[in-house]
């Protein structure tokens, strides 16, 4: 029987913040909260402005080929997974300097190694929330 | 109390933004990881029980509980400031998949784009999506 759900809120009964699925396999489970992105942006370095994100409060653009994204809702820690990559050809692109409440996106030119500015800078965090 | 719901579809109270609960838990990452300077820890994770030092910038991650099959995806990335100068840009790359565990290096890439292993200064990342097992 089909069932639906109509919620706006989320949460664990034992710990709030901890909500376990049945995974694919039907054997195991696995921890909600935990495989959520917990951020995520796409942005474009040339006109300074966010195509879509989640969690992002606002981006800052501190050089060419850095961006600072700022949380809206701080991580409870910098020791989070970041994921990011770019759309232009001859670029790579990195995520430094994590702290709870921002990190850093960068691009530069793999033929000099200069920074450079891309039309869309994309990154995501994996983590705890504070 | 625990408690178990089972449920197809998620909506919000005024019963918009519909979702299936098979999106929520397709899309959920399957695990994730901070890897430390020199691949030497998991200061932060999830589904990872641990990390193997295989040789300089070649690591091993080791799931708790493993994946359905190797066609999962996994995103890795090293956490690096790129003006630090000549040979700055740093690669992360998987190079094989098991339903258990994965295996990754890390480059720098020269002036002349010649590809060296190197351990991971600051951090590196992963990201795991697909069916477990």
């Amino acid at each position: 029987m089909a069932s639906i759900l109509k919620v706006d809120t989320i949460t664990g009964v034992t710990t709030a913040g901890s909500i376990s699925i049945t995974g694919e396999g039907n054997s195991t489970t696995t921890n909600l909260q935990q495989g959520l992105a917990k951020a995520w942006i796409r942005a474009n370095e040339a006109s300074l402005t966010i195509g879509d994100s989640l969690n992002v409060g606002s981006r800052t653009d501190t050089a060419v080929g850095r961006m600072n994204v700022n949380l809206a809702n701080n991580m409870a820690n910098s020791e989070y997974s970041m994921v990011g990559s770019q759309s232009d050809d001859g670029r790579a692109q990195n995520c430094y300097s994590p702290s709870t409440s921002e990190y850093e996106a960068m691009t530069t030119l793999t033929s000099n190694q200069a920074a450079c500015d891309v039309a869309h800078n994309c990154s995501a965090i994996l983590g705890d929330l504070a | 109390m625990a408690s178990e719901l089972r449920v197809n579809t998620l909506k919000d109270a005024s019963g918009n933004n519909s979702v299936a609960t098979s999106v929520v838990f397709g899309g959920t990452a399957k695990a994730w990881a901070d890897i430390a300077a020199g691949g030497a820890s998991l200061p932060d994770s999830h589904n990872c029980s641990s990390i193997d030092d295989d040789g300089t910038g070649d690591y091993g991650i080791n799931l708790t509980n493993a994946m359905s099959s190797s066609s999962h995806s996994v995103i890795p990335d090293v956490t690096h400031d790129h003006s630090s100068g000549a040979s700055s840009i740093r690669v992360a790359c998987v190079t094989t998949k098991q339903t258990g565990s994965l295996e990754l290096k890390f480059a720098y890439l020269s002036s002349s784009a010649v590809w060296t292993q190197y351990d991971i200064e600051s951090d590196g990342s992963i990201s795991v999506f697909g069916d477990l097992a």
